[in-house]
């Protein structure tokens, strides 16, 4: 895999791994609140594999996955979601107060656009959004951490301006260390394997695509997509596939091995596919390939 | 794709719940029809909430989230937004009832005329959200349709806007900012979900977060906490002010929208359904348990309705204390059983 550059402010850039933006975003709060989860475990509790999304929707399951994420994790999760971020901005102020008066005021969950390397245009991603001013914020993404003029987030042209706030269990808060996240991480792959099965916005979406007989003219434009989405030259070359093998070979012991051994192909399929065939035959077979997983995973 | 009808139904499936009855008629007439019980249990209802501010006690009997819950694990999706102004919100709720898109509005019950011969309101310390389905939204008035009744009827726009406004969202301090001006919708999953693993992943999700909670608020948590406050609020309140405690919780666990029993017959029924589906025996014993949870919750609330109208609501205090311990006790036992049977589904 390829490294990417992500940048500290006020600091040198630093060289690290790709990751899963959502994945990254979460691992930030929950580092901040003091919990030690292993990657696969919140990934499992994402949502699962992110599919192309339609145009005007948040990548990556937009805030539904978010509080979804939360509910997945055993937390209590505030969300808030508007087309006016106006609104959003006094929204997120009286939740960081809320925060405040609950426990402290941490960091929440949204999506903005953000520079990703190798794509000339910004890409709306997940963001951590913290240290919230009368006048800034500091927006953190597995590609940049940056400190944002309040100006430059209300002019971020969003479909969808928004939050969600992970509100802590008790028993978290007292005792961190005890916190055993497998039972939530392997119901929530579970339910993840459920969505990417039915969704619009999982692999029932992109059978749909793919039925549709698309010309190479539109399978490259959604090539590009998946592109800007995983990260561009920088990013994970399987669309997240291996982050999904990971995590069912974790917490999805009990699946039978079809279901690794399709998401294996799988994460092949979209390396192929990424980097030089990007042909309508190829994205059915990954489509095939993944729902075909997703049934062995579900007659269980 | 599922279709499903671009309109609400002409004449509303009557229900227990407002999201609950809401959600069993966004899937009436497509090949996803759920019942009210099953789309409360999909959505993990099953809930306990506790908390009190000065000398007011906040009660409710479900869980959090219940609209969400349900689309996540069905594959489907709620979407909502929130505006500044009660005039984006008729922009937004018109143009997604005109795309058939079947827009609901996050508003406050108390504020709307319908409920006001049905739930005494003056004596609750309501709070939370109520589910308002949008059928057709004019100049002067609203086409709307509500859990209790077949028909639609009309509000006019000032008591929408008063209701989606959410007056009462900021009487408690440790709430969330309200979702004020609030529309929502429903999108279909693309294909048909496994609505027998959707069953036993709510069951475990929902008994998992009841046994061990995010605060002291939620859950086993708060009814310790609710048994342990009824024990001081005798000499933490005035006679009146203990009066209009009591009356509160019992209207709220009693009448505001449970299907009675504190949701736990609604749960009952949700669970009965699921022991047939998945071939589950111990679910039918576990729906037994819930159903006589909810007659225990039916004569808690009697008794605290009758303290709060008696000259001295605190005679045989400690039979009171003692039939909420109990409570709480059956209560986390049938949690456990159903954790139980999540574990070995799972």
């Amino acid at each position: 895999m390829t490294s990417i550059m992500r940048a500290r402010p006020g600091g040198p850039t630093s060289s690290v791994l790709p990751g899963h933006p959502a994945v990254f975003a979460w691992q930030e709060i929950l580092t901040d609140i003091g919990l030690t989860v292993p990657s696969e475990a919140v990934f499992a509790c994402t949502g699962g594999c992110p599919y192309v999304a339609p145009a005007a929707v948040l990548p990556f399951g937009g805030y539904e996955a978010a509080v979804g994420f939360g509910a997945a994790l055993g937390f209590y999760c505030d969300d808030f979601r508007t087309s006016d971020p106006e609104l959003a901005l006094w929204a997120l102020r009286a939740q960081i107060d809320l925060l405040r008066r609950r426990w402290r005021p941490l960091p929440v969950f949204g999506f903005l656009p953000q520079p990703v390397p190798g794509l000339a245009e910004p890409q709306v991603v997940p963001v951590v959004l913290r240290d919230l001013s009368p006048d800034t914020v500091r927006v953190t993404s597995l590609f940049a951490d940056r400190v944002l003029g309040l100006g430059q987030y209300l002019s971020a042209h969003l479909p969808e301006y928004g939050y969600a706030a992970l509100t802590p269990a008790l028993r978290v808060v007292v005792a961190p260390a005890r916190l055993d996240v497998t039972p939530y991480a392997v119901r929530g792959l579970r339910t993840s394997l459920r969505r990417q099965l039915t969704a619009t916005t999982g692999v029932a979406g992109l059978l749909e695509f793919v039925a549709g007989n698309p010309t190479a003219t539109e399978t490259a434009a959604y090539r590009d997509h998946m592109w800007a989405a995983a990260g561009g030259a920088a990013g994970d070359p399987t669309f997240f596939r291996d982050d999904m093998v990971a995590a069912l070979q974790v917490y999805g012991t009990e699946l039978p091995d079809s279901v690794i051994a399709g998401f294996t192909r799988s994460a092949a399929l979209h390396a192929e596919f990424l980097s030089y065939d990007a042909t309508p035959s190829l994205l059915r077979e990954i489509a095939d390939t993944e729902h075909r997983a997703l049934l062995a995973g579900a007659r269980r | 794709m599922i279709t499903h009808p671009p309109t609400w139904p002409a004449t509303y499936r009557r229900g227990s719940h407002c999201f609950s009855t809401m959600l069993t008629n966004l899937v009436a007439d497509t090949p996803l029809d759920l019942g009210e019980e099953m789309c409360f249990g999909i959505g993990g209802g099953l809930g306990f909430m506790y908390y009190r501010e000065g000398e007011s006690c906040y009660i409710n009997g479900r869980m959090h989230n219940l609209e969400h819950s349900f689309a996540r694990r069905l594959g489907g999706t709620i979407s909502y937004v929130c505006h500044a102004t009660f005039g984006q919100f008729l922009t937004t709720a018109r143009a997604w009832a005109e795309q058939g898109r079947r827009p609901f509005a996050y508003c406050e019950a108390q504020e709307l005329d319908a409920f006001a011969g049905v739930v005494p309101w003056h004596r609750v310390n309501a709070f939370g959200e109520h589910a308002l389905p949008l059928i057709e939204i004019g100049t002067e008035h609203a086409v709307v349709h509500d859990y209790l009744w077949g028909p639609a009827h009309t509000v006019d726009l000032a008591e929408l806007e008063r209701a989606t406004a959410l007056p009462h969202a900021a009487d408690v301090s440790m709430a969330a900012p309200a979702r004020r001006f609030a529309v929502g919708r429903f999108d279909f999953p693309a294909r048909l979900p496994d609505i027998a693993g959707a069953c036993v992943a709510a069951i475990a999700d929902n008994v998992s977060m009841y046994l061990h909670p995010t605060s002291n608020n939620q859950g086993v948590r708060a009814l310790k906490l609710f048994e342990r406050d009824l024990g001081s609020l005798p000499d933490l309140l005035p006679v009146g002010g203990l009066r209009a405690q009591l009356a509160s919780i019992g209207i709220m666990t009693e009448q505001v929208g449970t299907g009675g029993g504190n949701y736990r017959r609604l749960y009952s029924r949700f669970l009965r359904q699921a022991a047939e589906l998945l071939a589950a025996p111990v679910l039918a014993s576990a729906a037994t348990a819930y159903a006589r949870l909810g007659n225990r919750w039916k004569a808690l609330a009697r008794d605290l309705l009758s303290r709060s109208e008696a000259a001295e609501p605190t005679t045989d205090w400690r039979d009171l204390l003692t039939a909420v311990r109990e409570l709480r006790t059956a209560e986390t036992r049938a949690a456990e059983n159903l954790n139980a049977f999540a574990g070995s589904a799972a």
